[in-house]
């Protein structure tokens, strides 16, 4: 039991997340901030009116860091990567390779805006691929503005299984569900919702009349890397979801430039030698991009084959934890904390291609003298920022969840909204909650145990709501004012962010709105 | 974007310094309070638990 659901105690539930919510949309502050003023709201009000005492609120937190350290474990590491291959010059030589290949607009504006971003998505993320590829856009003749929309609704679909799956890990993580029950549905919302994300970028950057010309194309891809990443997801390969997708993507995208509806340059890619730039001059692109190709090899290696996984998997760690029980009667049992794999954890592998990345670009001579410092400051200066914002809202929905609050909060969502509508509100739950926040994953921590405990109370599937949720956050967290700010600070429009945002929430609403129609139909189906 | 971007260099790492202390006492703190928990004695619980709230305090002010 906790307290009685009326509409005052569901207020005083909600006072956390509205006081995030608040400190984000009117103060504009970042994550580390709201979160941690979310977090004193959180506190004070468990102890004074969810009837929390020390041992629970200690309990809450410390279960929380695991949670944390489970998540920033693959933020770091993927951010790591990230950095080593730009500085080898993986990023700038794909972004100048892929607009000589054809003179189409349409293809031009898809290659970089929508599978290039889902691509670099699959393990940049955090703002990255609308920081990289926005530039790319601008250079190949797309306004300031239509390259941040297209960058950033082409993410729309890409973010749950980006990251190498940081969100997607999350939403197991606070939810206690396994992934092969959450990944089927996730994998197959967010496949629907590549197809309007596709629409959205060839249209902002032509105009509605390149519709029709777009078409094809777009259905094609969305297709195939729907189909991409509900393989991946559903085979235990979800943190390759979107890298995969991208990838095939790409190669999809090249072929299709040999068709001549679409005015194919007659350069092989084994032609390209890409040495207009004297940083880059020499440099062969297949080479740069090692460190993405390791990735994929290491991960499907340590996921395909069991005697590998058994070997690392041997050293786990985790805490146990006593019953902790609020003044109310509400019950958290004893048990132990989220697991943490140590060596074959996502971040682990993240972490074996960064090291074996560095050495084939050193002794390459890929990376430039200083390259190393660069990195480390790159990394130090993302990873800190997102890690304070993620440590305190994560703080903040378990102080939540042990105290009573989500489970009222949820059990007030499902009386007023009712079960047959519960599966289209569910993915504007989540994207409200990535745009409050800018991150996907902060929404499935935020939001994740009261939309499972909706469904629950609903009698609906957990796992469709979860998915639900999670996929409405890969919209909404990119078009968040947090990583719109990166966006435009990239291509000049640092103050004008406006602008950008006025344009992409009404168009960034199409996607939202498939993901719940076709939830909503799944459910129906049942 | 981080809202250090407006700040001069200087100023800016020792921002960032400060806020990566922040998050070293963020991560580690919870686990000394779980080995304090067990003692029979509650003080050091709660001063941990003390440092921590006071962590998060520095969290709202630096922003």
């Amino acid at each position: 039991m906790t307290l009685s659901l009326s509409f005052w105690n569901w207020l005083l539930a909600l006072s956390p997340v509205l006081v995030v919510l608040i400190m984000m949309l009117l103060f504009r502050s970042g994550g580390g901030r709201a979160g941690g003023v979310g977090w004193f709201t959180a506190v004070i009000a468990a102890v004074l009116f969810f009837g929390s005492g020390f041992e629970l609120l200690a309990v809450a937190q410390i279960k929380a860091i695991l949670l944390s350290l489970d998540v920033l474990f693959i933020i770091w590491t993927a951010l790591l990567l990230f950095h080593i291959a730009d500085e080898a010059g993986a990023i700038r030589m794909i972004g100048r390779a892929l607009p000589r290949l054809t003179e189409d607009r349409v293809m031009q504006s898809l290659l970089i805006g929508w599978l290039m971003v889902t691509f670099i998505q699959g393990t940049g993320g955090f703002g990255v691929p609308v920081a990289v590829c926005a530039p790319m856009l601008v250079a190949v003749g797309f306004t300031p503005i239509q390259a941040v929309a297209m960058a950033s609704l082409g993410d729309t679909w890409a973010v749950t299984f980006g990251s190498l799956g940081t969100s997607f890990q999350t939403l197991i993580a606070v939810t206690g569900l396994p992934a092969n029950e959450l990944a089927p549905y996730s994998a197959m919302l967010l496949g629907f919702a590549s197809f309007p994300s596709g629409m959205l970028v060839a249209i902002i950057g032509n105009g509605w009349k390149s519709f029709k010309r777009a078409l094809p194309p777009v259905l094609l891809l969305s297709v195939v890397m729907g189909t991409v990443q509900y393989l991946l997801a559903t085979n235990g390969l979800w943190t390759l979801g979107t890298t995969g997708a991208g990838l095939v993507g790409l190669v999809v995208g090249f072929l299709l430039l040999r068709l001549p509806a679409f005015q194919v340059h007659h350069n092989p890619l084994s032609e390209l030698s890409l040495a207009e730039d004297d940083q880059d001059n020499g440099k062969s692109i297949w080479l740069a991009m090692i460190s993405y190709v390791l990735l994929v090899l290491l991960a499907f290696g340590v996921n395909l084959f069991s005697p590998v996984s058994a070997f690392l998997g041997q050293v786990r760690f985790t805490l146990n934890f006593p019953e902790v029980v609020t003044r109310y009667g509400w019950v958290n049992p004893a048990g132990p904390g989220r697991m943490i794999n140590i060596f074959g954890h996502p971040g682990a592998i993240l972490l074996y291609t960064c090291v074996l990345s560095l050495m084939i670009y050193k002794a390459t001579g890929y990376l430039t003298p200083g390259a190393l410092k660069r990195i480390f400051n790159k990394v130090t200066r993302s990873g800190v920022n997102s890690s304070l914002g993620i440590l305190a809202m994560v703080g903040l929905a378990s102080i939540m969840l042990h105290s009573g609050m989500t489970f009222l909060l949820a059990e007030g969502l499902s009386v007023s909204i009712g079960r047959d509508f519960y599966p289209l509100v569910a993915p504007l739950i989540g994207a409200i909650g990535a745009f409050i926040t800018g991150s996907n994953t902060n929404s499935n921590v935020l939001f994740g145990a009261l939309q499972q405990n909706s469904a629950q109370l609903l009698n609906l599937a957990p796992a469709l709501i979860l998915a639900a949720q999670t996929a409405g956050g890969s919209v909404g967290s990119v078009l968040a004012p947090a990583k719109v700010i990166v966006g435009c600070s990239t291509v000049g429009l640092a103050g004008e962010e406006g602008i950008v945002m006025r344009k992409i929430i009404g168009y960034g609403l199409i996607p939202i709105a498939t993901v719940a129609l076709a939830a909503w139909i799944i459910h129906l189906i049942g | 974007m981080p809202d250090t971007e407006h700040l001069p260099p200087k100023k800016r790492t020792v921002r960032l310094q400060a806020r990566a202390l922040l998050m070293l006492l963020q991560l580690t703190l919870p686990f000394l309070l779980y080995l304090t928990l067990k003692w029979e004695d509650p003080v050091p619980a709660f001063l941990v638990a003390a440092v921590f709230v006071l962590s998060m305090l520095y969290l709202v002010w630096l922003g």
